[in-house]
């Protein structure tokens, strides 16, 4: 009796040191779970579901898990609206205890967020809030976990201002009435008038208007030689048709999404109508092709700058801290996740990725055009620093004093 | 002709086209606000079911559908929905407060701008036709076919409805309900059915409206929001109940939008819109149509 107590208790003894010695399953380990602000109701849900689809993709291309932990996707809806934002960011944080969190899609959003993460200490990485004001804000600004891969406004003002002044004398602007376009509009504004580019007319719209010929009518009769429109997929292509109703013969650059696949899905009764518009973003159809390819085919329908980059940011910038949280520190928490972004310096299709001291990132800047109702792939920028707050003032009255000086 | 002078016209016709956009939902509400006493805040999502019919006709797979009978397939589609709509939900609340009628309503419109949001996702759908495409130019003023339609529409729209309710036995019916609700029940007209009838040709008036305007826009679940809230602005402007004057006042309200998104701002449009709405109220709190009644 006593022989068969010793021999079972072996055996139980046994089965539990296999037990610890086991590689961990995704099964068993701890998941991850990645918390998405974004709007997905709303005049501008089109942009949520496109967030939702990227960071699905990138989830799956990841194989579902990291280093044995499964990964899961929390999605939260922010309407696009600071009120909402705040309460979604809440919920991800105090009731969904995510370990990181992407979004909020529109910059709106994502400027209303920084006081709830800065507060809860999860880590927050934008991947298409352009506002310059959320600069300002992060890492040294005082919010450590806050994180932008996207550039914002004023670095591709910077970039593409020079550009747009090459061949033009009169412009109009044009943008929606959000964060978004309004902290475009802001950043070429100055530029602009730097180079000695005339502003006939600046214009915002509210989301989802129907309506623009009152004012395209008054911005023919300035007569532009261009147009700057800082507009999503679908205001853009009501705003682009009703341009081309009223005959407006100009060059029309975009800081938006106008020549997109997903705006030629929009447009696809009349592909000519984005025709030769010249488009800056950091993103670009044709920057990534087989991954355009492959978002097709996953989703029956095509990528676009919002789904891009929520796929490239889960992919690589969030699970790649996720990865290097658990390799490096032994476990995947909001701080050793932050630490991880802090540190990270890592290729990718949208160019190589590493924070500065603001927690920003200077990814590739893309020009694309549309050819005979196909996206044409220009090429990239670099985007780098520039010069902000006090540095940018003393860099301006340096050139005022050289100006006075000559 | 000088530049000033064709701007001037043109910002005109915008206002004008404007106006008749406005005018077809205004219609619709100002009627159902007559008939039943109800301020059917889904009336802009019955123009958005409008919408989403008209990108499904236009497209059926392997079958091109003359233009025309489509408007008239998306007429009673809408009209129908609304039927189903009077039946299900209005009917049970007609004698019930303003509060639960509203309530009614917004939920009405939840469901239907979610039902939409589950069914075509939030894409927008376009849905051009020929006649959006088709651009005539007069005097340096380029303007759609389409547009030309909407007002040639809105026109015979409104006289064969000014014929309607004073020429047939069931438009009759609609006035003698509008004027005195309990005569009508004492002397045998059937309210709910008069009630009923009324919905179904407002909705039928909001499907018109989406398939002569979608063309020239996006289709998408928000498209009627802020269309119900313009349209009873202008219900509220023309003199609650009054029909005429609702239709007027909405192209008041498309040509001050026009003019003023033309000449000064487009982003203040709204609220200049809304602010003449209040300053009118506050000089005539019966409308511009509507007479003063004294209890």
């Amino acid at each position: 009796m006593k022989r068969r107590i010793f021999r079972l208790s072996l055996a139980v003894m046994a089965l539990c040191a296999l037990t610890l010695v086991a590689p961990v399953s995704a099964q068993d380990a701890e998941p991850i779970k990645i918390g998405l602000y974004a709007p997905m109701t709303g005049p501008i849900a089109f942009l949520g579901e496109g967030f939702q689809y990227g960071a699905t993709l990138a989830i799956e291309d990841l194989g579902g898990e990291i280093e044995g932990h499964p990964l899961e996707l929390v999605v939260v809806d922010n309407k696009c609206n600071p009120t909402d934002a705040v309460n979604a960011v809440r919920q991800l944080i105090e009731i969904e205890q995510v370990h990181v969190i992407l979004g909020g899609g529109c910059s709106s959003a994502t400027v209303a967020a920084q006081p709830i993460i800065a507060e809860g200490g999860v880590p927050a990485v934008s991947a298409t809030s352009t506002s310059p004001s959320i600069y300002e804000g992060m890492g040294v600004g005082g919010n450590i976990w806050q994180f932008r891969v996207n550039p914002d406004d004023l670095i591709m003002a910077y970039a593409f201002a020079e550009r747009i002044a090459e061949g033009t004398e009169r412009i109009a602007l044009v943008a929606e009435n959000t964060d978004f376009g309004r902290g475009a509009l802001a950043s070429y504004i100055p530029l602009l008038q730097e180079h000695g580019v005339e502003i006939v007319s600046e214009d915002y719209f509210d989301l989802g208007t129907a309506d623009y010929r009152s004012a395209l009518t008054r911005i023919r009769a300035s007569r532009p030689d261009a147009l700057l429109v800082v507009m999503t997929e679908r205001d853009g292509s009501t705003f682009m048709r009703q341009l081309r109703e009223v005959g407006i013969d100009a060059t029309i650059y975009s800081r938006g999404t106008l020549t997109s696949p997903l705006f030629l899905e929009y447009t696809a009764d009349d592909p000519t109508i984005s025709e030769g518009v010249l488009e800056f973003s950091f993103w670009a159809a044709g920057l990534d092709p087989e991954h355009d390819q492959r978002f097709l085919e996953r989703f029956g329908t095509p990528n676009s700058p919002h789904r891009g980059m929520s796929y490239y940011t889960t992919r690589y910038v969030i699970a790649e801290a996720i990865r290097n949280a658990i390799l490096n520190h032994g476990e995947a928490t909001p701080e050793t996740i932050r630490q991880e972004l802090k540190a990270l310096s890592i290729d990718t299709p949208i160019g190589h990725i590493e924070f500065d001291d603001h927690n920003q990132a200077y990814p590739f800047g893309t020009i694309q055009t549309i050819e005979d109702g196909q996206p044409v792939f220009v090429g990239t920028i670099e985007l780098r620093p520039i010069p902000r707050g006090d540095e940018a003032e003393a860099e301006a009255t340096e050139v005022a004093d050289e100006e006075a000086g000559s | 002709m000088p530049i000033e002078v064709v701007i001037f016209i043109e910002h005109i016709i915008n206002g004008l086209t404007l106006g008749a956009f406005y005018a077809l939902i205004t219609l619709g509400l100002s009627l159902i606000f007559g008939v039943a006493r109800l301020v059917n805040f889904a009336h802009g999502d019955i123009f958005m079911v409008g919408g989403y019919t008209l990108f499904l006709l236009l497209n059926l797979s392997g079958i091109t559908l003359p233009y025309p009978l489509i408007v008239v397939l998306v007429v009673v589609v809408t009209a129908l929905v609304g039927l189903l709509i009077e039946r299900v939900v209005i009917h049970p609340i007609l004698n019930r407060s303003w509060r639960v009628q509203a309530v009614a309503t917004l939920g009405i419109s939840i469901v239907l701008q979610n039902l939409a949001l589950i069914l075509f996702t939030s894409d927008p759908k376009q849905t051009p036709t020929i006649y959006s495409r088709q651009i005539i130019e007069i005097m340096d003023i380029r303007i759609s076919v389409q547009r030309l339609i909407i007002l040639v529409a809105v026109i015979f729209i409104f006289l064969a409805l000014q014929w309607f309710v004073k020429h047939t036995q069931t438009g009759k019916a609609m006035r003698a309900v509008s004027q005195n609700r309990e005569m009508c029940q004492i002397v045998g007209i059937d309210v709910p059915r008069i009630a009923m009838i009324t919905f179904a040709i407002s909705s039928g008036l909001a499907g018109l409206a989406a398939a002569l305007m979608s063309p020239l826009f996006s289709v998408m679940p928000t498209m009627g929001s802020l269309l119900t809230l313009k349209a009873l602005a202008a219900v509220i402007l023309g003199g609650l109940g009054q029909v005429n004057g609702a239709f007027f006042a909405a192209f008041l309200l498309g040509l001050v939008e026009a003019l003023f998104s033309g000449y000064v701002s487009y982003a203040y449009r709204d609220v200049v819109s809304f602010g003449l709405f209040v300053l009118i109220l506050f000089v005539r709190p019966q409308g511009l149509f509507g007479r003063r009644v004294g209890l």
